[in-house]
């Protein structure tokens, strides 16, 4: 009503008219200048609403990268001691797969009964026995030109290989170990029995001890009592071969051993064969090697050694630690660092050769159980890893390295979304030594920050 | 036709005075306003430009003879450092001027002890302060 009464006057009396026009737009433009000012003071509380809810982590910095593992791809050869458990690819992993072993009698009145018959000589060698198609071939050999053989053929064969009578009475311990060749072979194909003196008794499957072709290694020390007696007798059933399955033998070795004035000891080897085409030479730092085991004697001393190219002998000269590790008797981790001495210890093909020993022998005879055995490689660089704890996308601008002495900055371009976590690595940057600081800054403005030594 | 009118008016002069007025008035109010915008615009013009710094220090390194601090222009307009202040004295200081998402080293001239606390002062052209507390190395 008022403003149809202005208007009415202000139509009758236009004198003021051009006054109030631009009064209205003065103050027009004043209210668009002002309302600027109000959206603008909103984009920046926006901008500060949105720094206050950034929230960053730096979760963890490595200094170095680190290879994945390179784990055992055949079998450990055993120098002293036997294998009572699983294989090599239970030590594959860190789950609750093992492989188990047990220490060597030695000292004491060991004695060889059979040394290393690999059967190059006449066939059958003397005091061995043979039925079906077991015969000396040369197509496959584990040591020298050949190889004790059974070749199946259709419709089925089978045959035993029997090694000499040997005597093991008055004894406590029969060591026993040779290598066996997978062709094709199925289980049940291909058995070990022992001779007790008066009955054969089924030991073990070949087949489910190691599957798959090629050599497998077999060692065992036998402690059976029922077998300490002056006609002991080992011998390999080929059992219904069919053509183009065969099994194969080869250095064969027993030694009996009594444990009077005897002492234990145990040595295993096995090459890792590190990959260099995907961590050339020239990028690695230095090499680990990580053993995950058990023993049941917390007495003794174990220490992990690598075969040493340039002095052709296996040593820990260089290791990080040298004076070995002693168990606790449960799950325990011992790994040990080349430094820079690994150069040393990696062939040039990448083939590093690790070695478990026992310091020293004892009386106790220890079975220890290998859960995990594997190398790695550290090259150069630093990985960082970042996680986003919040609800917004942040932007990483910039990365401080910082010491007491120096204060290294790096820029970086890195969009990390809600919840994500995010690893940065740079291969040509290292952390300093001693302590240090990394700090991260996101483009709103806010810092995480990690120390570390 | 122009000059008619010139000429009547000069004859007539009853209708000046009103006519005056009017033209005097919308003079007054035109000036009025226009001093009342120019006035609003540069005091929010100011204020926006004071509401868009933002000033972060990403590292402070205590050198011999100096401290450093880097910063970066994280607000919507260009930051000039126009004072330092290290524990409220005003140091000398390299020139640094950081546009939108720059930064760089603020290199400050000022001896420093080993293990102290120092409160550095940052402050801009516009007035921003960007102040804290850091501890000198040992």
């Amino acid at each position: 009503m008022l403003w149809i009464i202005t208007c009415r006057r202000l139509r009758r009396n236009r004198r003021g008219i051009s006054n109030v026009i631009v009064v209205a737009l003065s103050l027009v433009i004043i209210l668009a200048i002002v309302s600027n000012l109000v959206l603008w003071n909103y984009e920046m509380n926006e901008v500060d609403w949105e720094k206050m809810k950034e929230s960053l982590s730096i979760t963890n910095v490595e200094d170095g990268i680190y290879s994945s593992w390179f784990v055992a791809q055949s079998e450990y050869a055993v120098t002293s001691g036997s294998r009572t458990d699983g294989g090599y690819t239970d030590t594959q992993t860190i789950d609750s797969n093992y492989e188990g072993f047990s220490e060597a009698a030695e000292g004491g009145s060991g004695e060889t009964l059979i040394d290393s018959e690999s059967f190059e000589g006449t066939w059958t060698p003397e005091g061995w026995s043979a039925t079906g198609n077991w015969a000396k071939e040369s197509n496959y050999a584990h040591d020298g030109t050949f190889s004790a053989d059974f070749d199946g053929w259709s419709g089925g064969a089978s045959g035993y290989l029997t090694s000499p009578s040997m005597d093991c009475s008055d004894r406590d311990a029969i060591y026993f170990d040779f290598w066996w060749n997978d062709h094709a072979l199925d289980d049940n194909d291909f058995t070990l029995e022992y001779y007790n003196g008066s009955a054969w008794n089924p030991h073990q499957d070949l087949n489910q001890v190691e599957s798959g072709n090629g050599w497998h290694h077999y060692t065992e020390n036998i402690t059976d009592s029922q077998y300490f007696v002056s006609d002991f007798q080992i011998r390999w059933g080929a059992n219904n071969l069919w053509s183009g399955e065969s099994a194969q033998i080869d250095e064969v070795t027993v030694t009996k051993d009594t444990d009077t004035n005897s002492s234990y000891s145990f040595d295993i080897s096995g090459p890792f064969l590190i990959n260099l085409g995907a961590y050339p030479r020239e990028d690695i730092r230095t090499v680990e090697i990580h053993l995950r085991f058990r023993t049941d004697d917390s007495a003794e001393n174990w220490i992990l050694k690598a075969y040493n190219w340039e002095s052709s002998t296996y040593s820990n000269i260089g290791f990080n630690s040298t004076e070995g590790f002693t168990p606790t008797m449960g799950w325990d981790y011992y790994a040990v660092n080349l430094t820079d001495m690994w150069q040393n210890y990696v062939q040039g093909d990448g083939t590093i050769d690790v070695k478990l020993v026992d310091e020293g022998s004892d009386s106790a005879q220890t079975a220890v159980r290998i859960d995990f055995l594997g190398v790695r490689v550290k090259t150069y660089g630093t990985r960082w890893t970042f996680k986003n704890f919040g609800g917004l996308t942040v932007h990483l601008v910039s990365l401080w390295i910082t010491n007491s002495t120096d204060h290294q900055r790096i820029d970086i371009d890195i969009y990390m979304n809600s919840a994500e976590t995010e690893s940065y690595r740079r291969d040509d940057i290292s952390l300093p030594r001693g302590g240090y600081t990394i700090k991260v800054v996101t483009e709103r403005g806010n810092t995480a920050v990690y120390s570390g030594s | 036709m122009e000059r008619k009118n010139v000429r009547k008016l000069s004859r007539n002069r009853k209708g000046v005075t009103p006519v005056l007025s009017s033209l005097l008035m919308t003079v007054i109010a035109v000036a009025g306003m226009s001093i009342a915008i120019t006035a609003t615009y540069v005091i929010t013009d100011g204020l926006h430009d004071n509401m868009g710094e933002r000033l972060i220090v990403e590292d402070v390194w205590f050198a011999p003879g100096e401290v450093s601090l880097y910063l970066r222009n994280v607000g919507k307009v260009s930051v000039k450092v126009d004072a330092v202040y290290v524990n409220r004295v005003g140091q000398s200081f390299d020139a640094l001027e950081l546009e939108q998402g720059e930064h760089g080293w603020l290199n400050v001239t000022c001896s420093w002890s080993a293990n102290s606390v120092y409160e550095i002062k940052v402050v801009t052209g516009r007035g921003t302060i960007v102040v804290d507390y850091y501890m000198s190395p040992s």
